[in-house]
């Protein structure tokens, strides 16, 4: 608590240490709501923690620190997915007509090289996982995507989710029956693997 | 393999999404799963499924460089965004630029309040635009006394021209003077 007081009242010194303290959060926040990318996933975490330090006047107390920290991550995190969409529209709109996750590029081309001691078919396993788990988040909607990427990456809850997007209860419950029914018909092949 | 069932496939998601919070819902969903093998796979089937997805959204490690990078870019913008915003100043330094504001408003005023005949049309004129039009009608006044004026004097000259040299008159008066008498001095006509 005194770490963000002192952070509020222009500490460079608290700011840091706030920083380094949560980035790691914030990184996987972006990272899970931003298709999986490390390097946009490291913008958008820029972002949202400036975010973060913006609205840090805000801060009440109320709630746990982490909590609302959280809360204004995920939203800096959407509000950087819909620019970037919007981004895409704008400069792709033929390649992005199919795609609105806007990661054109195949995992599997992205594949490290295994490091000692680890093994190949395992990291091939996963990337291919992660394509399959990348392509059937693509097949659902925007509100469905974002709703399933919040409730399992995130484990909020459908009425915390309804205030981080806006929608109603009733709408969130529906999207996440929704995706989760997608998403399992097309990863049905990964379960008892 | 069984098949879970159909009218139960709602509440197997909300299981296995941690959403079935009604403890009445709770109980008769568990005492389902105790009497129903297909459900049962399902649900265990989906919590694989769930955790799959899971690990694919664990974010690679940050490096140190990283790290210190993403810190040191955020404490930067900090420090311009903190530098761009205009400075809390206490009232006293607030009032200065408020005065010299005042001050200025004062001076324009009191220049167009001094000047403000030259702007002013002759509609509006003041004291001194009065006076001169009190002159200027004073003249249009009099006007036919100056006419008159302007008469005499040449009729003055024309007779001091026709007037010969011995001073004697002439036979026949000029135009100008008919009808007219000498004076005494009989120079002049009256």
């Amino acid at each position: 608590m005194e770490l963000i007081r002192r952070a509020r009242d222009n500490d460079p010194w608290a700011a840091d240490q706030l920083v380094r303290r949560y980035q790691k959060k914030v990184y996987g926040i972006a990272y899970q709501l931003c298709g999986f990318d490390p390097e946009e996933a490291r913008d958008t975490a820029q972002e949202a923690l400036l975010q973060v330090f913006r609205n840090l006047g805000q801060f009440e107390g109320r709630s746990r620190f982490s909590t609302w920290l959280h809360r204004i991550a995920v939203n800096a995190c959407l509000d950087a997915r819909r620019r970037r969409k919007r981004w895409f529209r704008m400069i792709l709109p033929r390649r992005t007509a199919g795609h609105d996750e806007g990661d054109p590029e195949d995992p599997l081309d992205n594949i490290p090289a295994p490091e000692d001691g680890m093994d190949p078919v395992s990291s091939l396993s996963s990337a291919e996982l992660k394509r399959d788990v990348m392509g059937a988040l693509r097949g659902l909607s925007e509100h469905q995507r974002t709703v399933f990427q919040l409730k399992v990456f995130q484990e909020m809850s459908i009425p915390e989710i309804a205030v981080a997007t806006g929608m109603a209860e009733g709408t969130v419950k529906s999207h996440l029956f929704r995706a989760t029914q997608s998403v399992r018909k097309k990863l049905h092949q990964w379960v008892d693997r | 393999m069984e098949k879970a069932c159909r009218n139960h496939n709602e509440t197997l998601m909300m299981d296995v999404l941690g959403e079935l919070h009604d403890p009445r819902m709770r109980r008769e969903w568990e005492q389902h799963l105790k009497a129903c093998d297909g459900c049962r796979i399902e649900q265990a089937r989906m919590c694989q499924l769930l955790g799959k997805v899971r690990e694919v959204g664990m974010p690679p490690e940050l490096s140190t460089t990283q790290v210190d990078a993403m810190a040191g870019a955020v404490g930067w913008r900090l420090r311009n965004e903190r530098l761009a915003r205009p400075q809390k100043t206490g009232w006293r330094l607030r009032l200065v630029p408020a005065l010299a504001a005042a001050c200025a408003l004062l001076v324009v005023v009191a220049f167009g309040y001094r000047f403000r005949d030259r702007w002013t049309g002759p509609e509006g004129g003041g004291e001194i635009s009065a006076e001169l039009h009190a002159e200027d009608l004073d003249i249009i006044k009099h006007l036919d006394l100056l006419k008159d004026m302007d008469t005499i004097e040449k009729l003055v000259h024309v007779v001091d021209i026709d007037l010969p040299p011995n001073g004697e008159a002439p036979d026949q008066a000029a135009p100008e003077t008919q009808g007219m008498h000498r004076n005494d001095t009989g120079k002049a006509y009256t």
